[in-house]
């Protein structure tokens, strides 16, 4: 490789590390305030890319559309805080950052809906015409991009330092207590922040999008991306993600130019994953000692939740399984199938109840551990020749042992680690089942699986699997049921409401995290199984990161302690998409997904603030029943 | 100039104030003892709007401030100095005393603070020297001294002290509660909580005696600090006999 | 876990002991030194005025914070790293200045929560509930039980925890605390927020405690009224130093004692 090629890599390098900083730069800066992990923040950057090109294609000139959209997306991130974070004044941290999942979706919605999914050009702000610098050529728009940046960041350090605002930013994250004494409103610092996050990511997006195409996609990758910047940097430093993102940028490029650009992202994903786990407070971070971990989150009261197996379980039990086979019995073909993966997803979320509900840790890569069943079934049964029911096995083994390990690394500090380590991790996995065609068979993954079979029963039609699925979704049922009536669920109780006390009773919290991890790891990896004997093909699409969204929606929904309402969530989550089509007709378009995602999204926010206010449980069950009511009268439509 | 009338207040399901009646007047100097879990904090904190009331009414300078923001009520002529003093820790001398004004200026620092900064060098001499170090670098006294000059930063008529003096040397305390008689002789009103209820009283007009969110017992200074049974039982005097 | 074994210890070695206990928080000294031990059954009381020291003192002999230097001897052993679990293992218990029950749980299934170091049983043997899980259950339901109903705490059994007076929540978390079989309960401030009724109570039942199963408590307060009723021995802390320990009654004419409480009159 010579010299110019090398420049040539480390330009793009930078000038994407650029873009990453600032979506980076926005995620430090609202969790140094707020202590929020705002995962929407990829989507401000990519709803700056998309306004600036909606509003340049309606004839708007450039010089004054890039700052309408840059405003645009400070008054969305101010709005989201005023009308969702505000009002979900008891929450916890866990259901906040759950809130921003939400208002991710909820903006990738809106502007597919809006705007649809196809990729805009945008024009360069000064001409497209490559410079030259000793055989390297860079963009105009490239200069642009780092030297906003740079502008950007004097302008943060002027801030910080010199104004008043800034000053009372740093102090409100220096010290609660102490700003709320000077009279430093912590709710409008949050307001402030948001809106700054916004303007931050909504200009690095701007600014950017005429390098690439401005595309609804690339939202989750940049909040991804920034995310790492942020935490490769320093979460807590001012100027750590701008660090963080270049470095970023530059192994992103030079492992595509000098490895394989089929491997950047598992390169790339897998640098974080080991800032994660070998140095989670960045590189340039400090870890705080010194502190007593007094730390006790509010914690909503779920009511009192005997730890102890009860007539009313059986009872419950009894009437989920008259339910679930009556409607087996009574539904229609096409609703059969979405109950089918309704049953898949279900399975899913029961693992979730345990490990968001009980133990407080937010994984956003079940779909990781759903890989890790589905190939296990494929490729043991196809290739090896072992039975169904040996290969499920395999898979939940496998996947456990991968949740303790990751686990061991990852509880060791208290906070929300797991959610960025479980998305990365699923990141990789998916570019290596692109990549080992050996083992996955590449893109088009592994064809022609056999259906479950076991004791020489096959289970061919919808109606067979749906017993199949029905039998699985009620073992994870009672295996759920059975450890949160026992006393390891007490103790996950026990964590949940105060964790130094749980500690000071024995109990070794470290371990309790695992073994929840390790719980939902086996559920993911028997969903992925079951879904592969289904549709008779192993491939990475279906457990990419939007099936992360549906979980998480699908957990939501259901109630994070709920373990009945898991099936519920799932259903509303399966059955969204066919109702939409009902009502607005086709759902396939990019309009009708768009519409899913918006919903989505709106659903997750709105039942927060609903559980966090008040009386929990009334909450959550109105909308349920409304929920409930409202499926009813579609089912008997149909 | 401060009367608070039936004032309830807790956290969940906890009653830590109950129907507390309370007034200080212009140019006083009042003291709330009583043990620690008594509600001091929690009062002080209801006052100056940091935490909510469940029931009752606050008037400041004649006017309903229940429903106000702390910074309202900091423009209004109140400052306090919170319990175990709750600095910016990782910010410098002067970051701190600017915030101190944070309620009054606004978002542009205004021209005239440079003369507020001057004038609260002059009271605490020391702090000049250490206006570039960070607040958490500071000695015990030294940040003692931060937290009484960025309350007054916020150009108080009436200074809410939560123990000032947790964590000081017997002299540094002296010290401590010599700059606050200082301030009262210019005329600033003051509230303060206070377990060393001895040296306090001996400074106070008035006093009240707080336990388990109740007054148990209120009055001159005199009065108080000669009542047998308080002394015994509040005052922690009574184990020297 | 690297228990060090002492053999040449007899018997009768102190339950607890503090040995050159030093802390320091950037710089700042908040523990200077400290030693003392407590002997099995006794009651001992850290004092000192606020900021002293005793909290720190206390956290270190909990697990939570890892002292800068100095040692901390369990029965005459000493584990590092030294965490709250395991100080519980060891036979550490403690309970709470704001009182932390678990709110999520009832009164019953709080002080269950208390037996929770009887056995371990790993999640799995929970799920298939192997006969382990059964006799642990067992075992902690007979202890929460006995408790109750020697704590006066039964016609609350069923209640939410959180719901309950603040004294009963107190008598509720040393039930949680003397659940475990401990060698030692550490009391933090455990008559702040009581009425005097209340903590005479307390008081009542703390010494009755240490009377009838050999574990030693170590009260920290600065409640003079409350402890010097209580406990046996004081060991008083002043700016991170120990600067005397005693009888109670010698403590109070101790003239450093009485200028610590009192400041310089």
């Amino acid at each position: 490789m010579d010299l110019v090629s090398l420049g040539q890599i480390v330009i793009s390098g930078l000038a994407n590390g650029a873009l990453y900083a600032f979506v980076g730069l926005g995620f430090s800066l609202i969790s140094r305030s707020t202590g929020i992990i705002n995962f929407a923040q990829g989507d401000f950057a990519m709803l700056g890319a998309v306004l600036t090109g909606f509003l340049v294609a309606g004839g708007i000139p450039l010089i004054l559309a890039v700052p309408l959209a840059v405003l645009v997306c400070g008054l969305v991130g101010g709005g989201l805080h005023v009308l969702a974070i505000q009002r979900a004044e008891r929450a916890n941290m866990a259901q906040l950052i759950i809130m921003t999942i939400g208002f991710a979706i909820l903006i990738q919605g809106a502007v597919t809906w809006g705007w649809g999914s196809d990729p805009i050009a945008i024009p360069a702000f000064t001409g497209s015409a490559p410079l030259d610098l000793f055989g390297v050529t860079i963009l105009p728009q490239q200069l642009w991009l780092v030297g906003t940046l740079a502008l950007v960041t004097a302008l943060m350090w002027f801030f910080f330092q010199r104004t008043v605002l800034g000053l009372a930013l740093r102090a409100g994250a220096s010290n609660p207590l102490g700003a709320a004494f000077v009279g430093i409103n912590h709710k409008r610092l949050g307001a402030y922040s948001f809106v700054a996050g916004g303007l931050l990511g909504g200009l690095g997006g701007a600014v950017w999008a005429p390098i690439a195409f401005a595309q609804v996609d690339i939202g989750i990758a940049l909040g991804l991306k920034g995310f790492t910047a942020a935490a490769l940097g320093g979460f807590g430093t001012t100027f750590g993600p701008i660090a963080g993102g270049l470095i970023f940028g530059l192994v992103e490029s030079l492992a595509a130019g000098l490895i394989s650009s089929a491997y950047t992202d598992a390169i790339s994903y897998g640098l974080l994953l080991v800032v994660l786990i070998a140095r989670p407070q960045g590189l340039l971070g400090k870890i705080k000692r010194g502190a007593v971990d007094d730390h006790r989150e509010e914690v909503l009261s779920a009511g009192l939740l005997a730890t102890r197996l009860s007539r009313q379980d059986f009872i419950r039990f009894s009437v989920a399984v008259v339910v679930l086979l009556l409607l087996s019995v009574i539904l229609a073909a096409s609703w059969k199938t979405a109950a089918l993966f309704a049953g898949i997803t279900a399975i899913v979320v029961i693992g979730m109840v345990l490990l968001t509900g009980f133990a407080g840790q937010i994984s956003l890569g079940q779909g990781t551990f759903m890989m890790v069943g589905a190939y296990a079934s494929g490729y043991l049964t196809l290739k090896q020749g072992w039975p169904p029911i040996a290969a499920i096995a395999f898979g939940m083994v496998f996947a456990g042992l991968l949740a303790l390990v990751l686990g061991r690394f990852i509880f060791r500090l208290r906070g929300y680690y797991l959610a960025m380590a479980s998305l990365s991790l699923l990141m990789i996995f998916q570019t290596l089942a692109r990549e080992l065609h050996g083992i996955t068979g590449g893109p088009n993954g592994l064809p022609g699986i056999a259906p479950f079979n076991i004791f020489g029963m096959q289970f061919f039609s919808d109606d067979e699997v749906f017993f199949v699925i029905l039998v699985a979704t009620l073992l994870c049922l009672i295996a759920g049921l059975s450890i949160t009536r026992s006393r390891v669920g007490r103790a996950l109780l026990a964590m949940r409401s105060d964790e130094l006390a749980a500690r000071a009773c024995g109990a070794n919290v470290v371990r309790l995290k695992i073994g929840a991890f390790v719980f939902a790891a086996a559920c993911a990896s028997l969903a992925g199984s079951l879904y592969v004997h289904y549709l008779g093909i192993a491939n990475p699409l279906p457990f990419s990161f939007k099936s992360s969204i549906e979980h998480i929606v699908a957990l939501t929904l259901g109630g994070f302690l709920a373990l009945y309402g898991s099936y519920f969530g799932a259903a509303v989550v399966v059955a969204l998409p066919s109702v939409i089509t009902t009502v607005f007709g086709d759902a396939d378009t990019q309009a009708g997904a768009g519409l899913k995602f918006l919903l989505f999204g709106l659903l997750v926010i709105v039942v927060i603030i609903l559980q966090s206010n008040g009386n929990t449980r009334r909450g959550s069950e109105r909308v349920r029943g409304w929920l409930r009511s409202g499926l009813r009268l579609k089912t008997a439509e149909t | 100039m401060l009367e608070i009338n039936a004032l309830h207040a807790g956290y969940g399901k906890v009653a830590v104030l109950d129907a507390i009646d309370l007034e200080v007047n212009e140019g006083e100097f009042v003291a709330i003892l009583g043990p620690n879990g008594a509600g001091k904090s929690t009062l002080l904190k209801t006052i100056a709007g940091v935490h909510s009331p469940q029931s009752g009414t606050i008037s400041l300078f004649g006017r309903r401030i229940g429903r106000l923001g702390t910074a309202e009520r900091i423009r209004m002529g109140l400052g306090a100095i919170p319990e175990a003093r709750q600095l910016f820790a990782d910010m410098n001398v002067r970051e701190n005393l600017v915030l101190g004004a944070y309620a009054r200026i606004g978002v542009r620092i205004p021209e005239s603070l440079e003369t507020d900064l001057d004038e609260v060098f002059v009271l605490f001499p020391r702090l000049r020297e250490r206006e570039k170090q960070s607040a958490g670098s500071l000695s015990g006294g030294e940040a003692q001294m931060l937290a009484i000059a960025r309350a007054l930063m916020g150009r108080p008529r009436l200074l809410l002290c939560d123990e000032p003096s947790l964590g000081l040397a017997p002299m540094l305390v002296r010290e401590m509660l010599g700059a606050l008689e200082n301030l009262r002789e210019q005329g600033i009103t003051i509230l303060m909580a206070d377990q060393n209820a001895l040296t306090v009283l001996r400074m106070a007009d008035r006093g009240y005696v707080l336990d388990s969110g109740r007054i148990v017992a209120q009055g001159e200074s005199e009065a108080l600090l000669n009542d047998k049974r308080l002394r015994a039982a509040y005052l922690g005097v009574g184990l020297s006999q | 876990m690297t228990p060090v074994d002492d053999g040449e210890r007899p018997v009768t070695s102190p339950v607890l002991q503090v040995e050159e206990l030093s802390v320091q928080f950037g710089g700042l000294c908040a523990v200077d030194e400290v030693s003392f031990s407590v002997e099995p059954a006794e009651i001992v009381g850290l004092i000192g005025p606020n900021g002293a020291g005793k909290t720190t003192t206390f956290n270190c002999i909990s697990g939570v914070i890892v002292p800068t230097e100095g040692n901390i001897l369990i029965q005459g052993q000493t584990v590092t790293p030294f965490t709250p679990e395991r100080a519980c293992a060891m036979g550490v218990l403690r309970t709470f200045q704001n009182v932390r029950l678990f709110g999520e749980l009832s009164l019953r299934e709080n002080i269950m929560m208390g037996a929770y170091s009887a056995g371990r049983c790993s999640m799995v043997s929970a799920m298939l509930r192997l006969p382990i899980h059964a006799r642990l259950e067992r075992e902690a339901a007979e202890r929460a039980d006995h408790w109750m109903d020697l704590l006066g705490l039964m016609d609350y059994a069923d209640a939410g925890a959180t719901s309950l007076p603040l004294g009963l929540q107190r008598v509720a978390e040393l039930a949680r605390a003397m659940a475990a079989n401990p060698q030692i309960v550490l009391l933090d401030e455990p008559g702040a927020g009581l009425n005097k009724v209340e903590k005479e109570r307390l008081s009542d039942i703390l010494r009755s405690i240490a009377a009838e199963t050999n574990c030693a408590l170590l009260v920290v307060d600065h409640d003079m009224g409350l402890v010097m009723g209580l406990v046996e021995r004081l060991v008083v802390l002043d700016f991170g130093k120990l600067i005397a320990q005693g009888v109670p009654e010698e403590m109070v004419r101790h003239p450093d004692v009485v200028e610590a409480y009192l400041g310089v009159a």
